[in-house]
């Protein structure tokens, strides 16, 4: 189920009238759990059956580790092995699957090839996180296991995350669940423009740019004049299809009583690497932050071989990122935009230019900026291509080699998304400038319903982010 | 406050840019013009044979090796991306409104196409219908759109212009940013822009599987529960028209189903699509109309087509060899 689809909206009217009617708590959180698994087993109730193991599987690990001290570190590799192990399994199954199929049907079996894609779980990387989250921090001793199953399983498989996130950690979340929650008028005035620029990134903006954007990487030999224009588009898309899962999904979830994380800050005003992934995607980054990063970087600070400054800084970056890339998906144009961030954090690092760095002058601000804009349009690049040889041979094509016919459609790609992201910087303008309650934010909603009417389908296509 | 403002200043202009009336009837406004180049080729040409279909009969069938064949003259409308709403339109105002009748219209089609009337209808095949359409046809915008939509768009669509007209409102905004830029730099209107697309995202330059993953997309909407019931769907298609106007005209109509290699939903024929071409096949025998169905004859092998359904070079010639060995027997 869709969050732009007509019957979310029919779900949500129904989840949101039963929930403010229940009152009492534990009643809201009971129907909350049962939406949550009807919303995930929507498209196949395999995935609630599996989703419901896994979190069984947790509860119980969490709930030994405080019963069996002594058995903390089995039952935390145990609950690595099954979340990595699905994960892993499921991740790579796109490698796994046409291979499977064959050897089925060289047996005689019928597979055809929609079960692969049907097997293949949405969100099941984000919920992973979040119960990997809830186990590392029970380990550690920095959560107590929470004793009540339901409050877990709704934490795990919250519908407005569960299936692009944000990852919300359980010390944030867990405690809005075991809290009274009483209607506030606030609470729609507050979720109203976080559901319409979340209807309008998606529906005027994303959607309308990937036409054209997934038009020129479906290509088989783009050059150069087609490939920046629509690598310019990608980076609009993905920014506003992702950031727009995360307005509604915040909408949402303020609409139900709940105050969930934000997941970007202005990240393509970003000056450096790790600003970028300070503002890109928060709640994944401070994930890999937490148990990736500073535990690897603690690991080798403490380790018996006295290891020469240079790794301890530029491992634990460089090790991040590549998770971060393989967690997007299984294949090496991943693994490149992971291994480029990684690679360009030691670099900024080694030049002395950290999260914080900011350079003086204008000038100064806007060529920092206009390097880091470029890294990630690369970044974007490798991650849209089919495979690294198919975006190096589109680059280093020669652009004056291309026809008319590209040229008109490479500058029409590139006007497109000039026209469709100046939207996006006439709202950033305005949250600079005008206070949040001027006349010209609220004349903005009203134009951007009224646009998300016009470019309202019927059918909408799925966030990109629901692959990972 | 802003958003009531803003609507209603958005719906008078769209109510006087596009000149629509005040509740609008539901359904898309078709222009007033109809394209009439294969009623003119008709009555020039005058043959005894009309075949019409999409891509698969364009590039399935040799034109002139079947006249040959069957020793007849034959006129083909092969529209790629039609449909049955571009079908039955192009028999009512093409070939049924000609001076000259041909004695037999051939009409291909694929499993559950010729009953679902909302298949390539809106969206970028939306000029297909409206070129071929006039300014009123009341049983396209029935079955094709209205019928179609749920309550709650059809009175949105109805009463407010801005989500009615959505499609021109759209064109029109983004039109400047479309193709003002291509004019300025590169002296390239908006015709030579749409061309330039055309010929930029052909089907040749895709990846194969993009190309293979476009075509599945295109045709899901052919499978699936909305399709399965022959009974429930023939009466809300066009065919019961597509039959009745043949007969009025004097036309003998041969339904000719083609095959196709690899299904959306899977590998092999989906199960209920049997009883569904059982039933087809037995409500056209009712009616008088002969049926063809070449989608299980051996002879047209995988390696005959290039994707899913259509034919390679090699597969048009024996394809319409097939063909015409089939047809010969039916034509007096």
């Amino acid at each position: 189920m869709n969050f732009t689809s007509l019957d979310f909206l029919i779900f949500f009217l129904v989840v949101f009238a039963l929930y403010w009617l229940a009152r009492e708590r534990r009643w809201q959180n009971a129907l909350l759990l049962a939406a949550s698994y009807l919303f995930y087993g929507w498209v196949h109730p395999w995935y609630a059956l599996m989703l419901g193991a896994s979190t069984l599987a947790d509860y119980f690990i969490a709930r030994g580790m405080t019963a069996r001290p002594e058995r903390k570190r089995g039952l935390l590799w145990l609950s690595l092995l099954i979340n990595l192990g699905v994960l892993g399994f499921f991740k790579y199954y796109n490698f796994f699957g046409p291979a499977l199929v064959s050897s089925l049907n060289s047996l005689g079996l019928e597979a055809d090839p929609l079960l692969v894609r049907i097997l293949l779980p949405a969100g099941l990387s984000f919920y992973t996180l979040k119960k990997l989250g809830y186990i590392l921090d029970v380990s550690n001793g920095t959560l107590k296991p929470t004793h009540t199953l339901l409050d877990f399983a709704l934490y795990v498989s919250f519908f407005p995350q569960i299936v692009a996130g944000p990852i919300d950690r359980p010390r944030s979340l867990l405690p809005q669940l075991e809290a009274t929650r009483v209607w506030k008028a606030e609470y729609f005035h507050r979720a109203w423009p976080l559901l319409v620029m979340g209807l309008f990134k998606k529906i005027v903006i994303a959607d309308t740019i990937s036409s054209i954007v997934s038009r020129v990487f479906g290509l088989n030999h783009p050059n150069l004049v087609l490939i920046l224009p629509a690598t310019l588009g990608f980076t609009l898309q993905i920014l506003a299809d992702f950031s727009a899962y995360t307005d509604l999904s915040r909408g949402i979830a303020l609409l139900l009583g709940f105050e969930t994380t934000e997941n970007f800050k202005n990240p393509y005003l970003s000056l450096s690497p790790t600003e970028f992934w300070n503002r890109w995607h928060i709640t994944l980054s401070t994930w890999l932050r937490d148990y990736v990063f500073f535990p690897l970087r603690r690991a080798l600070m403490r380790s018996k071989r006295a290891l020469p400054d240079w790794v301890i800084q530029s491992a634990p970056p460089l090790v991040t990122m590549l998770v971060s890339g393989i967690w997007h998906g299984a294949g090496w144009t991943f693994i490149a935009w992971g291994g480029m961030y990684g690679v360009l954090i030691v670099l900024y690092q080694l030049a002395g230019l950290r999260g914080e760095w900011k350079p003086q002058g204008r000038i100064k601000v806007f060529f920092a900026w206009l390097v880091m804009c470029t890294f990630i349009a690369f970044g974007w690049l490798l991650f849209r291509s089919h495979s690294l040889a198919w975006a190096f041979q589109a680059l280093f094509s020669n652009p004056f080699l291309s026809t008319l016919e590209e040229q008109a459609v490479g500058l029409t790609t590139l006007s497109l998304t000039i026209f469709y992201s100046a939207p996006l910087v006439i709202k950033l303008l305005m949250d600079r400038h005008l206070r949040p309650d001027s006349y010209f934010h609220a004349f903005y909603y009203a134009a951007a319903t009224l646009a998300v009417i016009i470019f309202l389908n019927a059918s909408t296509s799925d966030f990109i982010y629901f692959q990972f | 406050m802003f958003l009531i403002l803003l609507g209603l200043a958005g719906s008078a202009w769209v109510t006087f840019r596009f000149e629509v009336p005040y509740p609008k009837p539901p359904g898309p406004q078709f222009d007033a013009k109809v394209k009439l180049t294969y009623q003119r080729a008709i009555e020039e040409k005058r043959p005894q044979l009309v075949l019409l279909g999409d891509s698969t009969l364009e590039l399935g069938v040799d034109v002139p090796n079947l006249a040959e064949t069957l020793n007849r003259n034959v006129y083909r409308i092969g529209i790629p991306g039609s449909a049955s709403a571009v079908w039955y339109l192009a028999l009512e105002n093409n070939i049924a409104s000609a001076s000259y009748k041909p004695p037999y219209l051939v009409l291909f089609f694929r499993d559950t196409l010729l009953t679902r009337p909302d298949d390539r209808v809106t969206g970028r095949y939306f000029a297909l219908v409206d070129e071929l359409a006039d300014r009123y046809e009341p049983l396209v915008t029935q079955l094709s759109y209205v019928q179609q939509m749920n309550p709650a768009e059809r009175f949105l669509d109805q009463y407010l212009p801005l989500y009615g007209n959505k499609a021109q409102v759209k064109d029109d905004l983004e039109w400047q940013a479309r193709y003002r830029p291509a004019s300025l730099l590169l002296d390239c209107n908006q015709g030579c822009a749409d061309i330039a697309f055309s010929a930029v995202f052909a089907t040749e330059n895709l990846l194969p599987e993009v190309a293979r993953q476009s075509l599945i997309d295109v045709e899901l909407g052919l499978y699936g529960p909305a399709s399965e019931d022959f009974a429930y769907q023939v009466e809300r298609s066009y065919l019961p028209e597509i039959i009745r106007l043949c007969r009025e005209n004097g036309i003998q109509l041969i339904l000719v189903r083609t095959r196709t290699l690899v299904y959306p939903t899977g590998q092999s024929e989906p199960a209920y699509l049997q009883k569904y071409i059982q039933d087809l096949s037995a409500y056209l025998a009712s009616q008088g109309v002969t049926f063809l169905d070449f989608a299980h004859d051996p002879r047209l092998r995988p390696e005959l087509f290039f994707d899913a359904v259509h034919m390679n070079d090699e597969g048009r010639v024996v394809f319409t060899q097939l063909l015409g060995e089939a047809l010969q027997p039916i034509l007096k």
